[in-house]
Parts: structure tokens; sequence; C-alpha cells
């Protein structure tokens, strides 16, 4: 229970500086915006190819969203945000420890650096391709996962949590919480 | 000049800081080793998959794989490359300005996505209006198990009543297939033939005598040779004489808009 409480200490102080707050909110749009261009990397660079159109992008966009939505599942596309917006809330409270104690220790933010780039691989490709192959070792990417790489946002959530609660407790006994 | 108080406040920081970094050095090993934990079982459950995977298809003698897992294939061309329509199924004029190609997976969920929302726009704007011709070209990948089949027996309603019978086949494979692989069984093939007044123990024969299995092949060799590595990807060009012409790339289930500016920028 202290846990959490030591992890509320530290949200409660950020939410109360709207600088953060703002940043926050950047960083959710930026990250969740990067994981669905970089599962979907061969239809951005393909469109790309042939028009700069802003209005056209911003349709190619929402249609990857919505086929995540609509093949892999609504579950995979809320997993991937709540990923982003905890990913961009860990990066303020980085921040906004290393500016208030003028420390930054990088093992505490070694989980939160792995849960954001683990949080890249959790939208479900929007093309049957076998990109992933290099990394993942199959083609087919993601559609050979039971859940359609819903795996990969659960792991990113976990450890965007234990990364959470390591900067809350650092900021409680630096004293920047109470 | 800092106060005396700023100082102390200064001081308590640093003390604090210290303190921190003393107290990190010794990290919690419970949690350390719990985080390890959960890390080991993931790759684990990752190796396992992969491992499942494979031996699903090496069981299955799917003659797609070694392309599939084939790390030398080209990769995604920037520019426009040189294509052939082959000798495949023609929708719409054939002397169409502009050809578009689609590499194609009836197990594709985002195939069956372009069918449903894309493609009927392209046709009655493009395809019906003699400005465009669509050939379709095979590409099924090796993780869905029935796609090669269905690739298959598409050819093989083809024999039988030409480009006409092939795309009404292609339409009621998109329209009943749930796709992901199995998401058709093979035994509707020749149900499918049937019902569009097709001969359906003829469809199955020239199924099961693999007839055109070599044909489905070479799209696939082609389409690693274009460097398209998945479904659907398009290729768009003016239309040549010789069946061959300089295609821009287009991947994905993309909107209408997307294939639009592409169709444009040729006329």
């Amino acid at each position: 229970m202290s846990k959490v409480v030591i992890l509320i200490a530290a949200i409660n102080l950020l939410l109360h500086k709207p600088a953060y707050v703002t940043l926050t909110g950047i960083l959710t749009i930026f990250l969740f915006t990067f994981y669905i261009v970089i599962n979907s990397f061969s239809v951005f660079t393909s469109i790309l190819a042939i028009t700069y159109d802003p209005s056209i992008l911003w349709k190619v966009f929402i249609n990857q969203v919505e086929m995540v939505w609509e093949i892999a599942g609504p579950v995979n596309v809320l997993a991937v945000v709540l990923v982003s917006f905890l990913a961009g809330l860990n990066i303020s409270l980085v921040i906004l420890k290393t500016r208030t104690t003028k420390v930054f220790i990088g093992r505490t933010n070694v989980f939160g650096f792995f849960g954001i780039f683990g949080g890249a691989f959790g939208a479900a490709c929007s093309a049957c391709n076998t990109a992933l192959i290099g990394l993942l070792g199959v083609s087919g990417g993601l559609a050979v996962f039971p859940l359609r790489g819903l795996e990969f946002s659960l792991l990113a959530l976990v450890l965007i949590a234990f990364s959470l609660y390591f900067v809350s407790k650092s900021m409680k006994e630096m004293g920047v919480t109470k | 000049m800092p106060t005396e108080s700023e100082k102390s406040g200064n001081n308590l920081l640093k003390s604090n800081a210290l303190s921190i970094v003393s107290k990190i050095s010794k990290l919690n090993i419970i949690y350390v080793l719990g985080i390890l934990l959960i890390v080991a079982s993931f790759l684990i459950g990752v190796l396992y998959t992969k491992v499942t995977y494979l031996e699903k298809n090496v069981s299955g003698n799917n003659s797609s794989i070694a392309q599939g897992l084939d790390p030398q294939a080209p990769q995604q061309p920037t520019g426009p490359i040189e294509v052939s329509v082959d000798d495949d199924p023609v929708m719409g004029d054939k002397n169409a300005p502009i050809t578009m190609i689609e590499f194609v997976d009836y197990e594709c969920p985002f195939c069956k996505r372009f069918f449903d929302e894309t493609l009927p726009q392209i046709k009655s704007e493009y395809i019906d209006t003699g400005k465009v011709k669509l050939v379709i070209r095979d590409l099924p990948l090796d993780f869905h198990q029935n796609a090669h089949k269905e690739s298959q027996a598409a050819e093989c309603a083809r024999e039988q009543g030409g480009d006409t019978a092939y795309f009404k086949y292609h339409d009621e494979i998109f329209k009943r297939t749930t796709s992901n692989g199995t998401g058709l069984a093979l035994d509707q093939l020749s149900v499918i033939a049937n019902d569009l007044g097709l001969n359906g123990s003829a469809l199955q024969s020239c199924l099961d005598s693999e007839k055109y299995k070599e044909e489905v092949d070479k799209d696939l060799a082609d389409a690693s040779a274009y460097g398209a590595n998945g479904t659907p990807t398009f290729f768009i060009g003016k239309s040549n004489s010789q069946g061959k012409f300089q295609g821009t790339i287009l991947v994905g289930a993309q909107p209408f808009e997307s294939f639009k500016a592409a169709l444009d920028t040729i006329q």
C-alpha cells in the first residue's frame, strides 16, 4: 500500500505543475504516434514516396489505428494508449526529479527505457508481413503470437510500472515528495 | 551569494542524493530478480512460439516457407522498379493506360479490408471508367496455412471461366473467409465453385493435381524479387504493351485517398 502512496505523491506533485502535465500529454501523443508508425513503417514510407499531403498522411494514420482496432482488437489499441501514457508520465517524472535534485541516476530509469521500447512492439502490424523476421526470428510478425502483440504491451506495462515506482521512491528519498 | 538557509538546504539535498545513490546501489534484489524472471519468462514464451510455429510449418511442408524466411530477400524499393503483370487475371479494360498490380494473400485480414473498403471506390472511379486495370498476383504468406491452396483454387476457377470467373471466385473467397490462415476451410473451395455455377468437382480435381502450384510459386518469387514482403502490396505505373512497367510501390490496405494520389500522379 505504501508503494501506491509513494507513487500517488509523485503523480500528485506532477499534477500541480502545468508545464509537466502538458509535457506528459505531448509525450503521450508522440509515443502513441511513434508506436503506430513504427509498426506500419513500410506503409508510411511507401505513401511518403508518393505524397507529403498532410491530410492524406493523417487519413493513413487514422486508417492504421482503425485497422489495428478492427483486426487485432480494441484491447491492443487501448494497451498501446496506456503504455504511451505511462511512458510519458515516466519520462516527465524523471525530468521533474532530475531538474529538482540535479541528480540523474541512470540505473533507476533502465526499466522505463526497456518498457518504452518494449511498448513499440505492442501495436499489431497493419499489414501482413515478414518485416519482424530479423528481430523475432519468425515471419508473420505479431500475427504469430497468441495475443497478437498484446504480450509486448503487457511486458512494457510491467517494466514501466517498476520504473514509475523506482522514480517515485527516489523522489521521496531525495525529499522531492513527502 | 547563497544564504545560510540555502546552503543548509543544498547540503541536505546533497546528503539525500548521496544516500539514494548508496541505497540504489543495493537495489532490492527481490525486485531485480522478479523483473528478470518476468523478462526471462517472456523471452522463453517468444522462443516457444517461434519453435511451435517453425515445427508447424515444417510438418505442413509449406512450399513458401523458404521465401518467407529468406534473410537475403530484397528490401522494399524506394523508387519505381520494373514489374511484370505476367499472365495473371485482369480486372477492367486490358488497354487501360494505368496498371495496378495487387499482390494478394486470401487469408490476410488487411487484403480483406482492402477488398471491402477501398476496392469498390477504386473500381467505380478508375477501373469501370477505363482509366486503370487491376492485375491480381499471388503472395500467399507462409504463416497463412490455407492461402496457397486458395490462390490455386482461384486459378482453377479461371481455367473454367476466364478472368470473369476468377474475379467472381476472388470476391467470394474474401466475402466468406474470416482470414488469418484458416478463415476458410479447404473443403469449401469446391462448394464456392458450385455456388458460382462452376464445376465444383472439376475445380477439386484441378486443386488436387496442384496444376497451378508452380504459377502461384512464380508469383511468390516475383514478389520477393520486387521487394514486396507483405500483403497487400501494390505496384502502380503506366501500362506497357510488353506487360512490364515501372511500378511505384504502395504497401498495405491504405485509404482510397492514397490510391487516388498515386493514380492521379501518373495520369
